[in-house]
């Protein structure tokens, strides 16, 4: 499966666990983080099970729906 | 507009980062009492006290500079009338309270600092046996992080079932078993009735118990004493305070939880550039213990449980109030979803 990944904003906290587990995938810009580069699901799926406050989105990129990490 | 900030922690830093990304370019002076640059405390009772030393710091050291706020820590500020302000925070945090018969022991603990937490952690690396003083979040984990590294444990508390706070009522014994499983030894609805010369814990059913080391968790006060609100800053929602230009943030308002400091100290900075509150989230609680994350979303004080465990949920007057997840962190979203829905649309 390919996925896709979207940040929900007010959810964010930005805590930065997903800087650590997919560095160049998400980084921490203004007062919340963004997608700034492409991930391997295996760093969407990292990314999305270590943020504290589910924040990071995952769709699967065929269907459009979301997926859970 | 010149900004003061007042504290380093969480609260502050979230606040000084959001009045940057939103476009205030004038002064910003951050004072922290503590000799570190703002860093993370929930580690502090996990990582830290299993040995390892991970990056605490919420930001890269360059961060302040970068973003040109005059950082000054090792500096506490001991009254409003020495601060030149147009916008003033209060993020002070708050402090352990201490068991006066403990007091001044050299084996005794609390846990809020990085020192404290570094001082522990050499205490538990040179120990056999800690005695917690106070069953809520930090006693369990300072418990969990303790058995898990070969010291006794034994957790004590006035309450019968203290699990019940974080799990939510009458689901407490979930994570009272997981305790138990893992070697922590409970002396539950048990009050501290002395402590004799050799530091010797005497409870009210006459239990002696003998540590090598005692922490005293048994919550926190605001550090607001140097504030015209000694027992804690009445803020609304944005972060107002009574005082016109004054916001304040995070425990030093009494709500000691991590997400809401960092939403209070975004909500504060989003306040006193004139911008618009971002949409309300129900409370997020977490917690790691026994190699399990424990997620709380919503409050269930006083709820109804509805079922559980996969996952726990409560309601109050026919809607859910809160989920609780246990390792579930993909649970999160769907439950965030449920939370003020009909009983009958959850079910």
């Amino acid at each position: 499966m390919t996925l896709t990944v979207q940040i929900d904003d007010g959810a964010c906290l930005a805590h930065g666990d997903c800087v650590h587990a997919a560095p160049g995938v998400f980084e921490l810009t203004g007062d919340v983080a963004e997608v700034v580069g492409p991930g391997t699901d295996d760093q969407l799926r990292a990314a999305a099970r270590a943020c504290p406050a589910g924040a990071i989105i995952l769709f699967d990129a065929q269907t459009g729906e979301e997926v859970d990490p | 507009m010149r900004i003061v900030i007042v504290g380093a922690g969480l609260a502050a830093q979230r606040c000084a980062e959001a009045l940057r990304a939103n476009g205030h370019d004038g002064p910003i002076t951050m004072y922290g009492a503590e000799p570190h640059a703002p860093y993370d405390r929930p580690p502090l009772s996990k990582a830290i006290l299993a040995g390892e030393r991970p990056e605490l710091s919420l930001r890269p050291p360059i961060w302040h500079a970068d973003h040109d706020v005059d950082l000054r820590t090792d500096t506490r500020v001991t009254s409003l009338d020495d601060l030149a302000f147009d916008r003033l925070l209060i993020a002070t945090g708050a402090n352990p309270v201490m068991i006066p018969a403990l007091a001044g022991r050299e084996n005794v603990h609390v846990l809020r600092t990085l020192d404290d937490a570094l001082r522990l952690e050499t205490a538990l690396a040179g120990s056999g046996h800690i005695a917690i003083v106070g069953a809520g979040l930090i006693g369990q984990e300072v418990a969990s992080s303790a058995v898990a590294r070969g010291v006794k444990a034994t957790l004590i508390d006035a309450v019968a079932n203290p699990f019940d706070a974080l799990m939510g009522p009458g689901s407490g014994h979930h994570l009272r078993a997981l305790h138990e499983q893992a070697g922590v030894e409970l002396r539950l609805g048990r009050r501290l009735i002395g402590v004799r010369d050799d530091g010797t814990l005497h409870l009210d059913d006459d239990t002696l118990i003998r540590a090598d080391h005692i922490l005293v968790a048994v919550g926190v006060r605001p550090a607001t004493e140097w504030t015209p609100w000694p027992k804690g800053i009445p803020v609304d929602a944005e972060g107002r305070t009574p005082i016109p230009n004054v916001f304040a943030a995070g425990d030093a308002t009494g709500v000691a939880h991590w997400e809401a400091a960092s939403r209070q100290g975004t909500a504060a900075a989003r306040a006193m550039l004139g911008l618009p509150p971002r949409a309300e989230q129900p409370p997020l609680v977490w917690s790691d213990q026994h190699g399990l994350r424990i997620q709380v979303i919503g409050n269930p004080r006083g709820a109804t449980n509805l079922k559980g465990p996969g996952p726990f949920m409560y309601e109050r007057d026919g809607r859910i109030v809160a989920v609780v997840l246990m390792n579930d962190p993909g649970g999160l979203r769907e439950a965030r979803r449920l939370i003020d829905t009909p009983i009958r649309e959850a079910a």
